[in-house]
């Protein structure tokens, strides 16, 4: 009786039935990495004299905006248990497409930028079908399409860069809504966090964000409770693909260029984001508030390290650590807890056995 | 009854997925012969055609071993190509700063690849995070690393020892002329050939990625084989990274294995390892390797410039991954079938 209790209090499958307590230890997880955003911003003001200066901080965090808008549709995408690595590769095809568009076929710079958007759909829609309806990891998908997208761009401007956009085009982050004290604040900030509050709506109060979490939680029970998977699935990707492109465009704006090494390694910084966000990379947790946080950590950290004058290629290996140890705290933290709490059963059960040995 | 016997041999022999990439090799050449006519016979009949493709073969199929593995148990290392650049780097800089001997070198990328695969599987099996994401973040901690080693200043022949250059320009029989580069991955290949068929943790790592619980029910420890996978990948890595010195002449930070990962990942899943695991032969891997060096050599001497190399390797990824899912379509109906006519 001992030794079969053992075995089952060992098994992880009958752990999870103990789940709900450590759900309920981490349901505070944004708050976490608020606390965290928090930490790394007050050691960065007090260590660098730099860095005291709001216009440059509210001008970096402009600088990442791209990044960010694609980080809240990464995030639905992981809540759902999938991911998307193609995300920078549609970035640079979709500026590339609108430039040529602009530059080649003469059409206006508004038919380009919404044929550049299509074609951004479009890529999205690729990547969908191959993972929802042929039924390929995502992973891969999107890692083969990540670098034939990039190549398309290769091959279709080479080395050179496009520009000479026209002048409405250009700057949009230059364009200042809002003025607290000294500091403007860009229309793109308020734009990402607009986004952001209505795709908080939509994972926390619309049937479609429900069934997004349903999805990542459980795939096969979501298909069995009446949830279109293939359709929604089709649909997140293709999404992802739009918003990617409107993030391209936004990149071309603010550089005025298209290169096709723009946002290179990029899909690194998006998935750090997004998991230093709190949201977990297995699906079915998290939240869009969270990657907020995360975009502001990756985004303090950066223009920290670059503050401090170390170069750029040496920062890879800090943003590498920093998602790793992301990922790793709260791993070991849960797999001790999982430890201590099959103790604390194995505990409970012996108790239980001896009492009733008693009895008889 | 023996009709249908000898047609699924047939079949097996036909289908697998190994010998289609030799179809594919010469449909792709007879292919270019068709596009360009002049410049392909005029490729072709030089020597440095073949001499190209088979010297690039050997670092691609030493890094595909390990790759190989990782994908059989059902995971991937995005990591390999920043190893590749790390060890390369970090051998370097033992020969350019320390003097150091050849076999000091060639010890060193081994335990330096084995410590950062090690590192990989470390997290991933141990503190069960996903694979994707582990190797993700330490592709950048290796090349960044790589940078710090030495600032960010290549490291040219010059420095190395004189066995370095033998690897490339010797070899072991002098009248065949065959370098010693191929003969070591000629070796790595033979020993893994028989290191999957035959030896007990090779069945296992056909188990873990058939299916994980059962193999976690069979008594087998998934972690360990997993860990084990990820650390011989960074050896094979490592290894690669002081073959890369001997094949170029030099190592650099940023471009010794830079992009390597998807070459290695493309001719994998090309020869035949299925993504979702628990299928794939080392033959066909290196098979794969075999058309992705005949493409690589092939683009620029039909006239097409070499940016169209990250094109066509993501197109190839994907179109082998079509034709993996349309093997496992077929298979599942076969099953499907073998179920409906059992009374035959």
């Amino acid at each position: 009786m001992l030794k079969s209790s053992n075995n089952i209090s060992s098994n992880k499958a009958i752990g999870s039935n103990y789940g709900f307590l450590l759900r309920d230890f981490f349901s505070g997880l944004e708050i976490n990495y608020f606390i965290l955003m928090f930490i790394v911003l007050t050691i960065l003001l007090i260590t660098t004299p730099n860095y005291r200066d709001a216009s440059y901080i509210i001008k970096a965090i402009s600088r990442n905006v791209e990044y960010g808008l694609v980080a809240c549709m990464m995030t639905i995408i992981i809540i759902g248990g999938m991911i998307d690595l193609s995300v920078a590769g549609v970035m640079t095809l979709c500026a590339t497409i609108t430039g040529l568009l602009y530059h080649n076929a003469g059409i206006p710079m508004l038919g380009a930028i919404v044929l550049g958007l299509m074609g951004g759909l479009m890529l999205g829609m690729i990547n969908g079908a191959l993972v929802a309806y042929l039924k390929i990891p995502a992973i891969i998908v999107t890692i083969g399409t990540l670098y034939l997208y990039r190549g398309i761009s290769k091959i279709f401007i080479g080395d050179h860069s496009l520009g000479h956009f026209p002048d409405w085009f250009n700057r949009v982050d230059r364009i200042y809504l809002i003025k607290i004290g000294n500091v403007n604040i860009p229309v793109t900030i308020i734009g990402l966090l607009v986004v952001v509050i209505i795709i908080f709506f939509i994972l926390k109060f619309t049937s479609i964000g429900r069934k997004i979490y349903a999805i990542g939680t459980n795939e096969t029970a979501a298909k069995f409770s009446g949830i279109n998977v293939k359709c929604l699935k089709f649909l997140l990707f293709s999404l992802s693909g739009l918003v990617a492109g409107a993030a391209g465009l936004l990149w071309m704006s603010r550089l005025l260029v298209v290169r096709h090494d723009m946002a290179l390694g990029g899909e690194l910084d998006i998935i750090t984001i997004v998991v230093l966000g709190g949201t977990s990379i297995l699906g079915g947790k998290g939240n869009v508030i969270g990657t907020l946080w995360g975009w502001l950590i990756v985004i303090f950290v950066r223009s920290g390290l670059s503050v401090a004058q170390i170069p750029i290629e040496q920062q890879l290996f800090v943003m590498g650590t920093l998602l790793l140890l992301a990922l790793a705290i709260p791993n070991v933290i849960s797999i001790l807890k999982e430890k201590y709490l099959n103790i604390e059963i194995q505990k409970s059960l012996k108790k239980v056995i001896e009492s009733k040995n008693k009895k008889y | 009854m023996k009709n249908r016997a000898r047609l699924r041999a047939n079949n097996k022999f036909i289908f697998k997925p190994e010998y289609v990439t030799i179809f594919i090799i010469i449909f792709i050449l007879g292919l270019s012969a068709i596009y360009k006519p002049e410049l392909f016979i005029e490729a072709v009949r030089r020597r440095e055609f073949f001499q190209s493709i088979i010297l690039g073969l050997p670092l691609i199929v030493t890094v595909a071993m390990g790759m190989m593995m990782v994908i059989t148990t059902g995971c991937i290392d995005v990591s390999v190509g920043s190893i590749v650049g790390f060890t390369g780097m970090f051998v370097g800089f033992l020969f350019k700063f320390y003097d150091a001997p050849f076999w000091v070198g060639v010890l060193a990328a081994i335990v330096v690849g084995m410590m950062a695969g090690a590192f990989n599987g470390l997290f991933i099996s141990y503190f069960r995070i996903n694979f994707l994401v582990v190797t993700l973040a330490t592709m950048n901690i290796w090349r960044g690393l790589a940078f710090v080693i030495t600032d960010g200043v290549e490291i040219g022949a010059s420095y190395m020892p004189e066995q370095m250059s033998f690897l490339i320009l010797k070899g072991p029989i002098p009248r065949i002329g065959i370098p010693w580069l191929i003969w070591i991955a000629l070796f790595f290949v033979i020993i893994m050939v028989f290191f999957m068929k035959y030896s007990h943790f090779g069945r296992e790592v056909y188990a873990v990625g058939g299916n994980e619980n059962a193999a976690k029910l069979r008594g087998i420890n998934v972690k360990k084989v997993k860990f084990v996978v990820f650390a011989l990948t960074g050896m094979f890595s490592g290894i690669a990274g002081l073959m890369y010195g001997a094949r170029f002449g030099f190592f650099s930070p940023g471009d010794t294995g830079n992009g390597m990962e998807l070459i290695v990942i493309a001719s994998t899943v090309i020869g035949g390892v299925s993504i979702s695991g628990g299928r794939g032969s080392i033959i066909g891997v290196v098979l794969g390797c075999l058309l992705l060096g005949t493409v690589q050599t092939l683009i620029p001497s039909v006239g097409f410039s070499s940016f169209y190399n990250t094109t066509i390797y993501g197109l190839i990824i994907i179109i082998a991954l079509i034709i993996d899912t349309g093997i496992k379509i077929r298979k599942s109906r076969g099953v499907l079938a073998k179920k409906g006519v059992v009374g035959d």
